[in-house]
């Protein structure tokens, strides 16, 4: 018995070691091959710095757009029982199933200048494809189904009765849902953002088809660790990996701060004690 | 307000009929309890004069205004869910405020109303907290709080004390009650306890497969029931079917007279309260039955008698008597009181 616990957890230590541990090594090792000077040369360039700015930029734009989206869908899916919401439901997972390379191919021959459609959106001076509006499009349309998968269950458990409850102290539609419904959903929108934001600050398949990759203008991180790479840069390009995990780590740290810290605020705001400090 | 429903029927899109023709008043300042067996639509009726739910046919008035098609904002009714549905995210002094700030009450009043309902409530120390941290007791009067913040006219409790063990809930209906008449609201509440309904409502309204059995004072509707479902619903009753055999019934070897109208042979439905009937002790040719086993319930003994046709009657006895009731002894019965219903 002792034995074969201490031979399945050596097993499995063992695992962590080859699937995490060793690789994780690996690239730390190489980013900073050359100290931490080569490690900072190498992230602060100007190319560089233009890739992580972008990055984050159209992340976080994603994580707003597709967390408001996520919602929509999945309030749609949950209350409205939409007639096409049976449909909807199975497609929202199509992002998920299909390699992401192909989701970025879709997006360059619906909006690509050989298409008809991306033929009228130039003649009106907008293009899509190997611009950043196609980045964004590519991003929006691989993340979506996290941010509806995150919020479905949370708004499946809502408990009816409260709102119920609302309405007969007289609060409206939008107020139940400002001051009841999204209140409740907090801690899914939360995760709905963060699991967005990252998964569009690490998306690659998708965004190396569509954003023509011009360096300083459409370049993003991942796409510019593997430009790298193919360069035989391998510090510059670990360096840069270091830097995208770092920017991951810390929106999911943020995620976690920020979640604590409305919970505790919520608990030291005391009405009746500011109230009577305010009295004396 | 008084409460009026006309001819009021819901049909649940599902195709459920919860509520068949309903009419009943209640009246202005009256406090009325929902009786009825699980399903005959006690939560349904609740929820139509709150307006969350429209009936499928009929009219809803409050306080001589017709309401029937007026959203539960506008109703100004409070009502207090059976698992208290309070909300999760905020603090016991938001929950009660909540109401208060809808209708854009000033600040300062209602920090006045919240903290005097909470004193009122005995909640004071717990305002800060969430409901969660509460028992099932005081999550119960903050819901009550929350409801009477905004001052409804009209209070409805979804069998408020389910969940609360036998002690608190005996102190918090009487709280209820008390709370009813310094406020001069008309208040509607459910509950699956008879002894409960019995006790603190001025009527009672007896419901059965969405259909009114009976509106009417706890004695009028233990006293003189209208329906053998009434009769055999509120309180412990001995029912027995047999014909009319020339203008009597026989029970238990007793000729129980009925109305002489009634034909021969017309099947009835006679009902006889444990209370009613005396037991004498006999000798086992005159006896009309044996006993089978008592219980001690305080006051008085609940006695299970067998007749020579084999039918078991709960008797009451009054627990002084208790001696006469051991099991085997023969007793002849005496039934003062009984009704008769068609079956
Ligand atoms: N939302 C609904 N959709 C369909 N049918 C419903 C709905 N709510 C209630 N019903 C049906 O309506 C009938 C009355 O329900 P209601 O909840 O009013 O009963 P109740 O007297 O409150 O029962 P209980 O004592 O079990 O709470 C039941 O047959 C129930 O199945
Ligand atoms: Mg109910």
């Amino acid at each position: 018995m002792r034995f074969e616990r201490i031979a399945l957890h050596s097993l499995l230590a063992g695992a962590m070691l080859l699937i995490f541990v060793l690789p994780l090594g690996a690239v730390f090792e190489q980013a900073f091959a050359g100290g931490w000077p080569g490690f900072v040369r190498a992230v602060t360039s100007p190319i560089a710095v233009r890739a992580f700015e972008l990055t984050v930029v159209l992340a976080v734009v994603v994580a707003i757009l597709n967390t408001a989206m996520g919602l929509l869908i999945a309030v749609s899916l949950e209350r409205w029982r939409a007639p096409l919401s049976m449909a909807l439901d199975a497609v929202i997972d199509l992002p998920l199933a299909i390699p992401t390379a192909v989701s970025g191919l879709m997006l360059v021959l619906l909006y690509g200048p050989a298409s008809p459609v991306g033929r009228w959106l130039a003649g009106h001076g907008v293009s899509i494809v190997y611009t950043r509006l196609g980045i964004l499009f590519a991003l929006v349309f691989v993340t979506v189904p996290y941010a509806v998968r995150a919020l479905q269950p949370a708004l499946q458990q809502l408990d009816r009765r409260e709102e119920e409850a609302a309405w007969t102290l007289g609060a409206h539609a939008h107020r139940v849902w400002l001051r009841v419904i999204l209140p409740a959903l907090r801690h899914a929108l939360g995760s709905a953002f963060v699991l967005t934001l990252t998964r569009a600050m690490i998306e690659f398949g998708s965004v190396v088809m569509v954003s023509g990759n011009k360096p300083m203008q459409t370049e993003v991180a991942a796409v510019y660790i593997y430009g790298l790479l193919e360069n035989y840069d391998q510090q510059g390009a670990s360096a840069a990996a270091v830097v995208l995990m770092l920017l991951c780590a810390i929106a999911f740290a943020l995620e976690g701060s920020l979640l604590t810290s409305l919970a505790r605020r919520r608990r030291h705001a005391d009405p009746l004690k500011e109230r009577e400090e305010a009295h004396v | 307000m008084t409460i009026e429903f006309v001819g009021v029927e819901k049909v649940y899109p599902g195709g459920a009929r919860s509520v068949r023709g309903v009419s009943f008043q209640v009246r202005e300042g009256e406090m009325v309890g929902l009786l009825g067996p699980s399903g005959s639509g006690k939560t349904t009726i609740l929820r139509l004069i709150a307006g969350l739910e429209r009936p499928t046919k009929g009219e809803i008035w409050i306080g001589g205004k017709r309401v029937t098609d007026l959203p539960p904002q506008k109703r100004n009714v409070g009502l207090v869910f059976q698992n208290y549905a309070l909300f999760q995210h905020m603090t016991v002094y938001d929950n009660v405020a909540f109401g208060l700030k809808e209708k854009r009450v000033p600040r300062d009043e209602i920090d006045r109303r919240v903290r005097e309902l909470l004193g009122y409530m005995r909640l004071t120390e717990y305002a800060n907290r969430f409901p969660r941290e509460l028992s099932g007791g005081q999550q119960q009067r903050v819901a009550l709080a929350r409801a009477l913040a905004p001052r409804p006219q009209v209070l409805l409790f979804d069998e408020p004390f389910a969940a609360i063990d036998t002690q608190i809930r005996r102190e918090l209906r009487k709280f209820v009650r008390e709370v009813h008449d310094e406020l001069g609201v008309t208040s509607l509440f459910v509950t699956h306890d008879q002894e409960e309904a019995l006790e603190i409502a001025d009527r009672v309204l007896v419901l059965h497969e969405g259909r009114v059995e009976q509106l009417g004072t706890p004695e009028e509707v233990y006293e003189q029931p209208e329906t053998l479902f009434v009769a055999s619903f509120i309180g412990e009753s001995n029912v027995w079917r047999r014909p009319v055999q020339g203008g009597a019934v026989e029970v238990a070897g007793l000729r129980l007279p009925v109305d002489p109208a009634i034909p021969n042979g017309t099947p009835v439905a006679v009902v006889v309260r444990p209370k009613d009937v005396q037991l004498h002790p006999a000798d086992r040719e005159e006896g009309q039955g044996q006993i089978l086993r008592s219980a001690f319930k305080g006051a008085y003994s609940a006695c299970f008698v067998r007749t020579r046709d084999h039918e078991v009657w709960e008797v009451h006895v009054p627990s002084a008597d208790r001696h006469l009731l051991s099991p085997g002894a023969w007793v002849r019965m005496d039934v003062h009181k009984f009704f008769v219903f068609p079956a």
